[in-house]
């Protein structure tokens, strides 16, 4: 399995995904991430998924797992550069992505998670 | 006695040639029977491979491309008018398939309207292979040109059938996993009914009345604001 | 164009689905038919890896016209194959999708089971010429041949 690199930026995790990934190394994947979430007490989550050559079920509900997991530790989740061709298909199955924010690019995902932080400063 | 020899010798002679003449005779016979059995082959092949190329036209001028001539036939008549029925039909049919790509692409016109703000107006009916084709393009764009907005406008759809409209509901939902806000515009009363009847659910997409209210809530959420310097009649 | 590969591992699973995206990458498959076909694929392999223990994936390539897998295991079959092709349904609190969402993805799909004797399942995906992402644009592959659509056994 590829190493994952976490970056951080203000406050944000950002974790590429690229290449090949087994259904053990995206549970690894997981757990590596909300352990550096926990540790650094991340404000926002970008996952770029955009060098995937594809997403299947399994990975999907990992994303949107990890987004719920996240979310319960107060980070919102981004998915960033998904794939026209990787949408279609993924909705064509009839997968859903409810409660998971996505973006074109990076630039878009850290606005997102801005906006979001703002909204809730609002609510305060 | 001498002469009575000679008669002799010359009727001699005479037999000889007749003899010989008829052996010609036969030859020649031969080969001409020969030629003419040939001359039929050929004309029959003849015959035979130009049905077989009248056949092939047919099937090319009623647009099925799928048909070949033969090539590799003795007849090097023939063999050079399969050739050239074979180079007809190629660029004929890549010539047919250009122009339903261009079709394809001039009935999805995807327009940047403002910066990061992409509109899509349908017109006519669709069926499920161009809503497939839609989809396609305009999720390409989103993801070329990083568009933030996207309007469907359907005012020009008078009517869909559930698998169309299950398409739409798809696309608008794919827009949203790309990255990018989805608005349908100008849904019409026909289109309205089947969506609602079909059970067709479009969850949290903007709709708006016609193209111009989706302009503005696109604006409006850039926080963009359009101010008029005059007033009309001034 | 034929071929096989066992299936035992995750890994395998990984490595024989990048050999199914070199192959249809060769072949002119568009974008899209590719993505599809290589997640179909990894559906179906690993519920080969999850669901019995291994099993084989036979791949046919036909010249333009299209790409058929199948998916053969001696594992425990599936007793009610009506339940298992529906939304949502999975024996191992998974999401459920595996099966309805490759067949959503094929041209032509059949499932053949017998519990305690193993699964067979076939996969076929046409190759599409009129997509944005084509690369054959252009040239007329001529008459198609349509796949029937077959039954559900078992
Ligand atoms: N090859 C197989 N052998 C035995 N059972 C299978 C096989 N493939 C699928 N199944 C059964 O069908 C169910 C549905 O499969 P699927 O739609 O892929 O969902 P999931 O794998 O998430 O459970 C599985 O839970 C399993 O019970
Ligand atoms: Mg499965």
């Amino acid at each position: 399995m590829a190493e994952l690199s976490f970056l951080t930026f203000r406050g944000n995790i950002i974790v590429a995904l690229h290449g090949e990934m087994t259904d053990s190394s995206v549970r690894n994947f997981q757990s590596h991430l909300l352990e550096e979430i926990e540790r650094i007490h991340a404000r926002g989550l970008i996952i770029d998924i955009s060098a995937l050559e594809f997403v299947d079920s399994y990975m999907a509900r990992v994303f949107v797992e990890t987004a719920k997991m996240a979310q319960l530790m107060d980070t919102r989740t981004v998915l960033v550069g998904m794939k026209p061709e990787i949408a279609i298909t993924l909705i064509q199955m009839g997968l859903s992505f409810e409660g998971v924010f996505s973006a074109v690019n990076l630039d878009r995902g850290l606005e997102i998670l801005e906006k979001e932080r703002a909204r809730k400063r609002g609510r305060r | 006695m001498s002469d009575k020899t000679n008669e002799k010798n010359k009727l001699e002679t005479l037999e000889k040639r007749v003899q010989e003449l008829e052996k010609e005779n036969a030859g020649l016979k031969a080969t001409l029977e020969q030629e003419a059995q040939e001359h039929e082959k050929v004309s029959m092949d003849l015959a035979i491979g130009l049905s077989e190329a009248f056949v092939v036209l047919q099937k090319i001028s009623q647009g099925d491309f799928s048909v070949r001539a033969s090539e590799d036939v003795e007849n090097e008549l023939l063999a050079r008018l399969g050739v050239v029925i074979n180079r007809t039909n190629d660029a004929l049919s890549a010539a047919k398939a250009q122009t339903q790509n261009m079709i394809k692409e001039l009935a999805t016109p995807v327009i940047r309207v403002w910066d990061e703000v992409l509109v899509l107006p349908l017109i006519g009916t669709l069926d499920s292979q161009r809503a497939q084709h839609v989809m396609e393009t305009l999720l390409e764009r989103i993801t070329k040109d990083g568009a933030r907005i996207v309007i469907l406008d359907i005012t020009g759809v008078p009517y869909v059938d559930s698998l169309v409209a299950a398409n739409i509901a798809q696309t608008m939902e794919a827009v949203k996993l790309v990255g990018a806000e989805g608005m349908l515009t100008g849904i019409r009363a026909q289109v309205a009914q089947t969506l609602v009847k079909m059970g067709v659910k479009i969850t949290g997409v903007e709709t708006k009345s016609n193209l111009a209210e989706g302009l503005k809530e696109a604006f409006r959420r850039l926080g963009v604001k359009a101010i008029q310097e005059k007033q009309p009649g001034d | 164009m034929n071929g096989s590969f066992d299936i035992i591992s995750e890994e395998d699973v990984l490595h024989a689905g990048n050999e199914i995206s070199r192959l249809t990458r060769e072949k002119g498959f568009s974008i899209l038919d590719r993505i599809q076909i290589r997640t179909a694929f990894s559906e179906l392999a690993r519920n080969m890896v999850v669901h019995a223990g291994g099993g084989k994936v036979q791949y046919t390539l036909l010249d333009d016209w299209g790409l058929q897998l199948v998916f053969e295991d001696h594992g425990p079959g599936i007793p009610d194959i009506g339940k298992a092709m529906s939304t949502g349904f999975s024996t191992t609190k998974s999401m459920g999708l595996g099966l309805p969402g490759s067949k959503k993805l094929a041209d032509d799909f059949h499932v053949v089971s017998k519990p305690g004797e193993g699964t067979k399942i076939t996969f076929f995906r046409k190759i599409r010429n009129d997509q944005v992402n084509n690369k054959n644009e252009g040239i007329n592959n001529g008459q198609r041949h349509d796949f029937s659509r077959g039954e559900r056994n078992g």
